[in-house]
């Protein structure tokens, strides 16, 4: 089944990255102004805490302003990608640059970039968990910038690796547990730079929720709900967590009332998953039922329509051959005029004979039901004999037809069928659409493992306004509605279809006034040998 | 002709009287010796019964229909080996049907593409009359 995605869920997810990538912005703003005017309380928050490095506090600004430029909406390919890809770089090498320093013990110069002067002769360096932070945006970004989906995929589960760490981080400052905000000797990461870096990983997640694994949670349906209800859950857990330690730290209670809290946030917090959410659970199957009842009617729309033809083919055909019979004389003689009106019938008959097929063939392609059989076909025998059928309409408007035949067509494997309702409808059309006096020229070529067919005429042609409406179903020109009412408008439809269900393709040119060109494409199946292309 | 085709019988199965008239009648007179039946288990009685050359066979048709009579009748050691003619207006998007179709000689035509004269023509080819 074709996964269905809630796109108004993913832009506001985008709002939701970019409101979160400007606060990041801010953030290393803050810091920057921080270092600037030398004030404490924006380098390090709280005394007892380390303060943020210079590189850090310009990173920020950068990954903000780059997650702004990527959560642009059909950003495509354009001029902004390859400024992404000079931002993720210069974010890459900073972080890969600081931890060759820490693992190698050597000083590239790189902490001292900016405000050397404001750090004196004590530099501060970023924390090795930032510089890995810094190394995993930048590749991550870099993926991110390519228009494709799957290199976004790469990218989320870059960021899903570094979110780990920043995870990490940040419960070492809630739990204030040292070891986990430091590494060895070094002094660990400052608090706000925590903070920016889950935010950073959430912006980045969020700004392109339509691909990879972060399509669960914008898909419609009731994965997509439980997805995120449960991982709203999982927030709110957390940051009640994070209260209650802080209760307790402050002694407003003790050890035992803790674990009391503890268990009434997280049975608090099932209660309202229960509550709320199973009940609009009921709601969207209310929802996706009605869905499926217009989907229901729709279909059985299209199978009385199905039915019916099927039903009108039993009469038709009855008329068909009782006045086949009596035109053969296979009862007795006719008079001249008698023969002249039976005829009439006869092909009013047929006319809507081939009317029914159509009508059938487009409920067939609609329901979904249309069975492609290759066989092998000599399509050169098809095509001519389509050509045969249609001489006696060429030669009562003399039109000159013309077929031109090339390479081997005599043992294709096609579906003689289909294949023959293509060609049909398009020659069928030319014939039809061409004013007396014209020409219609067929060509077929056969090349390696493709047939490649023109089916054209010097006709009325397609206004230039409606040829992007031409494969629509029940569409009909302006310009020849007046001239033929003959047609469905349901032939260039089941002739496109088809072509589509084979896996070929179907174009054309026109000038209206000059006439239409159309190219049909279609791969041949060779039974037994795999051929090379020739 | 007439005598070249004697002795031939066809059994066609159709619940269409007006078809089963046209058809009947069309054969007849082209010499064959025909029987008629009006649904899938009165044909398959008269096919096991009284061995025609060859089958022409309805789809849709009340009591049994055409694909349940080809079954029963495929699994007879005669019915094996008995040439079908699938006489039907619908279209052939049947797994099932397929499946039949590959049991034995059968041929699958859409009543409506085709004239009473192209099908005796395909009939007399099958049985090698022509």
């Amino acid at each position: 089944m074709k996964i269905r995605t809630n796109n108004q869920l993913v832009s506001r997810f985008r709002l939701v990255a970019q409101a979160l990538a400007s606060f990041v912005c801010l953030i290393g703003i803050s810091a920057t102004l921080g270092w600037q005017f030398n004030v404490s309380i924006l380098k390090r928050i709280l005394p007892s805490l380390p303060v943020i490095a210079p590189n850090t506090a310009v990173a920020f600004i950068i990954v903000g302003i780059s997650i702004l430029v990527l959560s642009k909406k059909n950003r495509g390919k354009s001029i902004a990608n390859y400024f992404l890809w000079a931002l993720s770089a210069a974010i890459l090498v900073l972080g890969m640059a600081t931890l060759l320093e820490y693992i190698f013990q050597i000083n590239l110069g790189v902490d001292r970039i900016f405000f050397a002067r404001q750090m004196g002769a004590s530099t501060v360096r970023m924390s090795p968990q930032s510089a890995f932070n810094f190394f995993s945006i930048g590749l991550a970004m870099f993926f991110f910038a390519f228009p494709g989906r799957k290199t976004i995929a790469i990218g989320q589960a870059i960021i899903l690796l570094a979110g780990c760490v920043a995870l990490t981080s940040l419960f070492g400052f809630i739990y204030n547990i040292a070891d986990l905000y430091t590494i060895g000797p070094y002094k660990g990461m400052a608090a706000h730079t925590a903070v920016a870096f889950v935010l950073v990983f959430a912006s980045l997640l969020l700004s392109h929720s339509e691909a990879g694994f972060m399509q669960i949670f914008v898909r419609r349906g009731l994965s997509a709900v439980a997805a995120r209800r449960l991982f709203g859950a999982l927030t709110i857990v957390f940051l009640f967590e994070i209260l209650v330690m802080e209760g307790r730290r402050s002694n407003l209670y003790g050890a035992t009332s803790e674990s009391l809290i503890h268990l009434v946030v997280v049975a608090g917090v099932f209660v309202f998953l229960i509550f709320f959410s199973f009940r609009s659970l009921d709601q969207l199957t209310e929802a996706e039922q009605s869905l499926a009842h217009i989907r229901d009617i729709d279909r059985a729309k299209t199978e009385f329509v199905s039915l019916a033809s099927h039903q009108l083919r039993t009469p038709l055909t009855s008329v068909s051959w009782f006045a086949e019979m009596l035109l053969k004389n296979e009862v007795g003689s006719l008079n001249t005029k008698q023969k002249e009106y039976l005829n009439e019938m006869y092909s009013g008959n047929r006319r809507m004979i081939d009317l029914v097929d159509d009508l059938l063939n487009a409920s067939r392609i609609d329901m979904g039901v249309l069975v492609v059989e290759p066989k092998p076909m000599n399509l050169e025998k098809v095509i001519r004999s389509i050509l045969t059928e249609l001489d006696p309409v060429a030669k009562g408007k003399n039109i000159k037809v013309t077929a031109n035949f090339s390479g081997d067509l005599a043992s294709v494997e096609l579906d003689p069928e289909l294949t023959r309702i293509i060609f049909q409808n398009l020659i069928s059309n030319s014939v039809k659409y061409t004013p007396t006096g014209g020409s219609v020229s067929v060509q077929v070529e056969r090349m390696g493992t493709w047939i490649k067919a023109k089916v054209s005429d010097t006709g009325y042609g397609i206004q230039k306004n409606q040829q992007n409406r031409i494969f629509t179903k029940m569409f009909r020109a302006d310009n020849i509605r007046n001239k033929e009412t003959d047609g469905t408008g349901l032939g260039l439809y089941i002739a496109k279809a088809i072509t589509r269900q084979f896996g070929g393709k179907i174009s054309f040119q026109s000038e209206e006034g000059k006439g239409t060109v159309f190219f049909i494409d279609l791969p041949v199946k060779i039974k037994g040998t795999k051929r090379n292309k020739t | 002709m007439e005598s070249q085709n004697n002795g031939k019988k066809i059994l066609i199965i159709e619940d269409e009287l007006p078809m089963l008239k046209a058809l009947s009648e069309k054969f007849s007179r082209e010499g064959f010796s025909v029987v008629e039946a009006k649904n899938g288990q009165e044909g398959l009685e008269l096919a096991l019964s009284s061995h025609p050359d060859l089958i022409i066979l309805d789809l849709f048709m009340p009591v049994m229909d055409g694909k349940e009579m080809m079954v029963k009748l495929r699994a007879d050691e005669w019915g094996k080996k008995v040439p079908i003619m699938i006489l039907t207006n619908l279209n052939p998007d049947d797994k099932v049907l397929n499946e039949i179709l590959k049991s034995g000689p059968a041929y699958y035509f859409i009543k409506s593409k085709w004239q009473l004269e192209e099908l005796v023509g395909k009939v007399k080819k099958e049985l090698k009359l022509s």
